[in-house]
């Protein structure tokens, strides 16, 4: 018997446009899983999935680690981990949370290696990435995105992809406590926090 | 100085610049890595491993048996008995030249005296002339 698919949404937020398109995510998401449980249709599945979240695992890491590169090979190597832990995949989480769990501690894990790795201060890789800020030639013309992002640099890593996460990507304090594990109460506050520094680094700038 | 809000700033979600054509391109890299990594971890399986230590120590317990087999022929010669050895001289019809001629070279290193099997060998008079002569040794024996 066929799996039916049952939008997770009231009725009433399909007339509004932010509606639509979460109803089109949930309807993305149960296709992308019901073709991942069969063995048969998996590779389908995944390469659904991929092109479905690509970007934006792309962009939540390279707002991280902010080298197109390093993003590049993140992006990848996050994919490969999607895949060979699909298994592992508990149907009553989100599926782009669970893909973001794994992207963002790919992140961490990075960027903790990276400090480790050339002994060097969190001061110093805060500069270094600052300093591929400058060369990105779409944000260096900018005069407020390219204060904002350097801003964003003297936060702490934790801080900052939850600041990322709320600012940018919108999402609720709900999802991206499934992301962290953080308790929603925790989260606030670090966001509220973060926001608070990041003004105070514009002003000082 | 003015205080600035974030909420004054305009929020631009994608805002480095990416190569172009770079998510058209992305989900091949992904299967192509996954591709090979697969290879790799077949590699890295128990089985494979266990597969390779067998195959390796059955090419260092053959390499073993093989270097200890090639031994000189000399000492394998020295174990046959002598009765055996100059039957087989017999058998293949070898004139005493043809056993002379296998040591050509290393007459030298052939003690007569204590080579106690050649006193069984006939030579003629003209053999053993050509051969005294042929190794110098004329001035000695004749």
């Amino acid at each position: 018997m066929q799996n039916k698919i049952v939008p997770k949404i009231k009725p009433s937020a399909i007339f509004s446009i932010k509606g639509l398109i979460t109803y089109q995510r949930i309807n993305v998401e149960e296709l992308i899983i019901q073709k991942i449980r069969d063995e048969e249709t998996r590779n389908y599945g995944f390469n659904l999935l991929v092109r479905e979240y690509q970007e934006r695992v792309y962009w939540h890491v390279r707002k991280m680690v902010v080298d197109h590169d390093d993003a590049d090979d993140l992006v990848q190597e996050i994919f490969v981990k999607v895949w060979k832990n699909l298994g592992s995949f508990r149907e009553d989480a989100k599926l782009y949370t669970w893909i973001y769990r794994i992207a963002t501690n790919e992140c961490l894990t990075f960027l903790k290696k990276k400090k480790r790795k050339y002994f060097v201060s969190i001061g110093d890789v805060t500069k270094e990435l600052s300093e591929k800020l400058d060369e990105d030639v779409n944000i260096s013309g900018d005069e407020v995105q390219l204060k904002l992002q350097k801003a964003l640099l003297k936060l702490p890593d934790k801080q900052r992809v939850v600041f990322n996460m709320k600012y940018f990507d919108e999402m609720k304090f709900a999802e991206i406590a499934e992301v962290t594990g953080t308790s929603v109460g925790a989260l606030k506050a670090s966001y509220h926090h973060a926001v608070k520094k990041i003004e105070e680094f514009l002003v000082d700038d | 100085m003015k205080p600035i809000k974030l909420d004054d700033i305009k929020k631009v979600s994608r805002p480095y610049s990416v190569p172009e054509g770079y998510f058209e391109d992305l989900p091949l890299k992904i299967q192509t890595r996954i591709q090979s990594e697969r290879k790799e971890s077949w590699i890295r399986t128990p089985a494979f491993k266990l597969a390779f230590a067998i195959a390796a120590m059955l090419t260092i317990v053959m390499s073993i048996v093989f270097v200890n087999q090639s031994v000189n022929p000399e000492d394998l010669l020295a174990d046959i008995p002598e009765e055996e050895l100059l039957a087989y001289a017999n058998l293949m019809q070898f004139e005493e030249s043809d056993i002379f001629s296998a040591f050509e070279g290393s007459i030298e290193e052939i003690d007569f005296f204590d080579a106690d099997g050649l006193d069984n060998l006939e030579l003629e008079d003209s053999t053993l002339d050509d051969l005294l002569l042929e190794y110098d040794l004329s001035d000695e024996y004749l």
